[in-house]
């Protein structure tokens, strides 16, 4: 047996990093935006919407490297079809 | 992954009939304490948290259990088990306890339990589910 929490979205928390300035998440039916200022975004909780369990982690900006934004998305479960994520950070 | 603990009473039952798992309705209670292996027997010995805001008392049905044997090892399966709170949190708990709610001699004898390993706190719209994976329990 496994347990399987499902917090809201609005619930999402910062575990560790920095605070993040004028964190802002949205949802609608097709789409998450999860939009932040500043460094130090961590949110590491499994938000879900209808099939599609979704875990993003944005790292503090002091790690981010040349390339950009270090930024890593993940999904599973979900049906897919017709499902986007938006997002966005503001650093 | 969550083990399950069988309660001590469960395999006397087993041996007395009291069980029919193909037929009798299972429920998932949640417990605000750890039970008792060796004394627990019904669920009136168990912790239940209170009722209310999603939560009933006397838990929730696990849906089309079944029982069957393959190899000399006997599997139950049944649907995944979901609670929700509405209107409010629903009161702390940390264990899930698996019963049977259809006899009453002894009423609602206990089978089994699983240890989240924390408190949960469910505020209002979360849901904790209880997933079973390919069978709730195996007797082998």
């Amino acid at each position: 047996m496994s347990w399987l929490y499902q917090p809201l979205l609005a619930a999402a928390q910062q575990q560790s990093g920095g605070e993040p300035q004028n964190l802002t998440l949205t949802a609608d039916a097709a789409s998450f935006t999860i939009t932040a200022q500043d460094a130090g975004l961590f949110v590491n909780r499994v938000l879900n919407a209808e099939a599609l369990i979704i875990v993003i982690i944005a790292r503090p900006a002091t790690l981010i490297g040349p390339d950009g934004p270090d930024l890593q998305s993940r999904s599973s479960g979900g049906s897919g079809a017709g499902i986007s994520i938006g997002l966005s950070i503001g650093i | 992954m969550a083990s399950a603990v069988k309660f001590d009473q469960f395999s006397e039952d087993l041996g007395l009939g009291v069980h029919d798992l193909n037929a009798d309705t299972l429920k998932i209670v949640l417990l605000d304490a750890a039970p008792t292996v060796a004394t627990d027997a019904v669920l009136a010995d168990l912790s239940e948290i209170a009722a209310g805001n999603g939560y009933t008392a006397g838990g929730n049905t696990v849906a089309n259990n079944a029982y069957s044997e393959a190899s000399g090892t006997g599997t139950l399966t049944g649907d995944d088990v979901v609670f929700t709170a509405s209107s409010g949190p629903i009161a702390t708990f940390r264990y899930a306890a698996l019963i049977n709610d259809t006899p009453t001699t002894p009423a609602d004898p206990v089978i089994c339990y699983w240890d989240y390993g924390e408190d949960v706190d469910l505020a209002d719209g979360e849901t904790m589910t209880i997933d079973f994976g390919a069978s709730i329990i195996e007797i082998a």
